[in-house]
């Protein structure tokens, strides 16, 4: 057993995982009942927060969009309740994409989808600055300062201060809230060069990939993130608390089965081991 | 001087600019070799210096700024602007190599006249969708957007599951102490982040002692009481180290083949 | 065939293309590969210069007539000296900009992400600490509370001793505490393992989704 154990093909792995994913889309289930993590709340009610503040409600919301296509599953998810959420509330907001030219576009078909729907119009109720390469921490401490003058001009071509909704937008102090969804080590920018550059530190929420979010935790616990959604899982709990179930809802029974794959496979091959290890062992002691 | 100009006044400016700091950069090239480490240390000395003076130089109460303050979105603006001109560098090499594979008929050829050809697609599709916005140019960029690169992407970075799956097998054995550690904490957070693994202690009650035990909380502990802090504390260390390296950096005390090279 | 069809045609056969590296190595695989990097390049440039060059640089300077703009050019192409052995040293010159301009930050960088993280560490409760009675928060009692923020501390300690102590240790106490630190490492690596798992399935899933949903039309 332990020679077979040993000698498995690896496409027959493969295929065991392409049908723990495929299946549960084939035959759908009802998905346990998500469990809502503190941080997915926190992200949920800051938004709210954010809202009903009658202070912060008409700043703008910078919802950036530093990530590609490459993690969309994860990030253009949350990203997408993200402004799902902001457009409930008809606040304005604004995509920006620093660290990956894919964003500016992924955040503009984000917005292409959801602006029938909320009746939002691009120049007065929100606005694409579009991608700016260089250094982002350059770019972030400029904007903390001067946003037409880091920016220039939306993805149209049109000067930042001949849009309706940038009117009276100049700094940190005229931003309302900051959702950076990351692929990408970029929230420490925000926590260095931003957040605390106004007269009072802006909320920020933060929606990553999972990889990244473990490392996220200490920036949460020290009150510098005031949420944040921890990959698909945590896109799937903001839908929840959004009641707009989607994607990360749906498929949330082909991950978990593909957990188990791979917690089952990670048992086999321990198994192995020990069925190795004791055949050594016996052998030594005849 | 520094004003603008309109018409052929401007295009005059224009090219004297270019000629005049053409013939500056060109002429750098007459710097002897035993001062050039010296201007390349004072370059970076100086710009570090900028954004130092910036931060400790007191602030005006009323503005929140100093005499350095304002000139951020400038510098960011030459940020931008140069660091773009950099990504040409990256383009350059990609685009000798594949037309020397070209030129030369070296083995697989046909692959480097696809891969220049699917960049100037999207580069003319994506122009022409924004200087010609019309229906058949939007559609042109999709094909090499949404069809081509979003999907390649995705799928790219998404075959790394399958190898996951097969080093989980392999790899992810409790050989030592210190396996065991990482194997079970793996398995406590796979477990508790999924539905099917809540499931598993749904039947404990959600407040009291036991509660402790369900696995999303077992998992929720892991990561906010357990990994939190050894991560805080890496953190900590990697922001000294952070500082440190840009000291050195600042100051053209770093060392290494790129630092110590003849220039 | 309206455009969106061909669109997720073409994309299933890139997905189904770079897949087949699963079975073995084979042309097929080498065909999407070039094409990928070819349509990541080219969009790369198609952006920098219709997001950034273009409004920051080509339209202040001839629209709005700061000549003075064109001087980028020839400091720009400093970068393309490293490909030179005689004039790369100039490429350096216009790296150290850069990297003095980055290294210059590294202060404001270190005190606003740094100190609170500090903060939070030296301000932890052990003595009726407010978690263990607000509310949502874990099921905690207030002395598992406080046996949390000691056991907190006592982990910064531990893992913060293990790398100041990297050397070999004669001192029992450090040895200890720092094995402790490295058994807590693990502890923290396993997490970011089991959430790197999922970071990569949810990729999967995604692709997966699009070709039975999107493609196939077979998965609701």
């Amino acid at each position: 057993m332990g020679k077979w154990m040993h000698d498995i093909d690896r496409r027959w792995l493969y295929l065991l995982l392409f049908l723990a994913v495929a299946l549960p889309m084939l035959f759908p289930s009802k998905g346990g009942s998500a469990v809502i993590l503190p941080e997915t709340q926190s992200f949920y009610d800051t938004v709210e927060r954010v809202a009903a503040d009658p202070k912060r409600r008409d700043k703008l919301v910078l919802l950036v969009a530093n990530f590609s296509a490459s993690t969309a599953t994860e990030n253009l998810n949350q990203y997408e309740s993200a402004m799902r959420h902001v457009m409930r509330h008809r606040l304005k907001f604004a995509i920006v994409s620093f660290a990956d030219p894919q964003g500016r576009e992924l955040g503009q078909q984000t917005a292409d989808k959801l602006a029938s729907q909320f009746g939002y119009q691009y120049g007065r109720d929100y606005v694409n600055w579009g991608f700016k390469t260089g250094d982002i921490a350059l770019n972030v401490k400029a904007l903390a300062r001067d946003i037409p003058g880091t920016i220039g001009k939306d993805i149209k071509g049109t000067p930042l201060g001949q849009i309706p909704v940038m009117q009276g937008v100049r700094g940190v102090d005229d931003i309302g809230l900051v959702v950076e969804t990351a692929s990408a080590d970029t929230l420490e920018y925000w926590l260095a060069y931003f957040r605390a550059a106004g007269d009072e530190p802006v909320p920020l929420l933060f929606s990553c990939t999972a990889v990244m979010a473990v490392e996220a935790y200490p920036f949460l616990r020290s009150g510098q993130i005031q949420g944040m959604l921890n990959g698909l899982k945590g896109a799937g709990e903001y839908e929840t608390l959004l009641q707009s179930p989607g994607f990360a809802t749906q498929v949330s029974p082909s991950l978990s089965w593909a957990h188990f794959v791979i917690l089952f496979l990670i048992a086999l091959g321990n198994l192995s081991l020990f069925l190795s290890r004791r055949r050594a062992g016996s052998r030594g002691g005849a | 001087m520094f004003t603008p100009k309109t018409g052929p006044e401007l295009w005059l400016y224009i090219a004297g600019a270019l000629l005049v700091s053409g013939v500056l950069v060109t002429s750098l090239q007459l710097v002897p070799g035993r001062l050039r480490k010296p201007l390349i240390a004072l370059v970076t000395f100086l710009a570090g210096l900028f954004y130092i003076a910036e931060f400790f130089l007191p602030v005006d109460p009323t503005t929140r700024a100093n005499f350095l303050t304002d000139y951020r979105a400038p510098i960011a603006q030459v940020n931008q602007v140069l660091l773009s001109f950099a990504v040409g560098v990256g383009v350059y090499s990609l685009l000798t190599l594949h037309t020397k594979n070209i030129v030369r008929r070296r083995q697989g050829w046909g692959f480097s006249v696809l891969l220049l050809a699917a960049m100037f697609g999207i580069l003319v599709t994506g122009l022409l969708k924004e200087y010609r916005p019309n229906p058949i140019n939007q559609a042109a960029f999709s094909l090499f957007f949404d069809g081509g690169l979003k999907s390649l992407d995705a799928a790219m970075f998404s075959i790394v599951a399958f190898y996951i799956v097969s080093a989980a097998y392999r790899a992810f054995r409790a050989r030592s102490v210190e396996a065991t550690i990482l194997l079970v904490s793996a398995s406590l957070v796979m477990l508790g982040q999924v539905s099917l693994g809540q499931g598993l202690t749904a039947g404990l009650p959600t407040s009291g002692f036991l509660s402790n035990l369900r696995v999303e909380n077992i998992r929720e502990w892991i990561l906010t009481r357990a990994s939190t802090p050894a991560l805080l504390a890496v953190e900590l260390g990697l922001g000294l180290g952070a500082l440190s390296t840009s000291i050195r950096l600042w100051l053209s005390l770093e060392r290494g083949s790129y630092f110590e090279k003849d220039v | 065939m309206p455009t969106e069809r061909i669109v997720v045609w073409i994309a299933a056969f890139c997905t189904l293309g770079l897949y087949s590296i699963l079975y073995r190595e084979n042309k097929v695989f080498r065909f999407f590969e070039h094409l990928y990097i070819g349509l990541g390049t080219g969009y790369l440039l198609y952006l920098t210069w219709n997001d950034t060059l273009k409004p920051r640089w080509w339209e202040p300077m001839v629209q709005e007539g700061r000549w003075w703009w064109a001087c980028a050019v020839p400091v720009g192409l400093m970068f393309y000296t490293v490909y030179s052995r005689k004039h790369a040293w100039m490429s350096r010159l216009i790296f150290g900009l850069f990297f003095g301009l980055t290294a210059g930050q590294a202060f404001q960088r270190y005190a606003a992400v740094q100190f609170p993280l500090i903060r939070s560490v030296v301000s932890v409760p052990l003595v009726n600490p407010p978690e263990a009675t607000a509310p949502g928060a874990y099921a905690l009692s207030p002395y598992s509370a406080v046996f949390n923020n000691v056991l907190f501390l006592a982990i910064v300690v531990a893992v913060m001793s293990y790398f100041f102590f990297s050397f070999e240790q004669k001192n029992k106490a450090v040895a200890s505490v720092s094995k402790f630190g490295r058994y807590v490492l693990m502890f923290a690596f396993g997490a970011i393992f089991g959430s790197t798992i999922m970071a990569r399935l949810s990729l999967l899933i995604g692709r997966i989704h699009f070709l039975l949903h999107d493609w196939l039309n077979i998965a609701p």
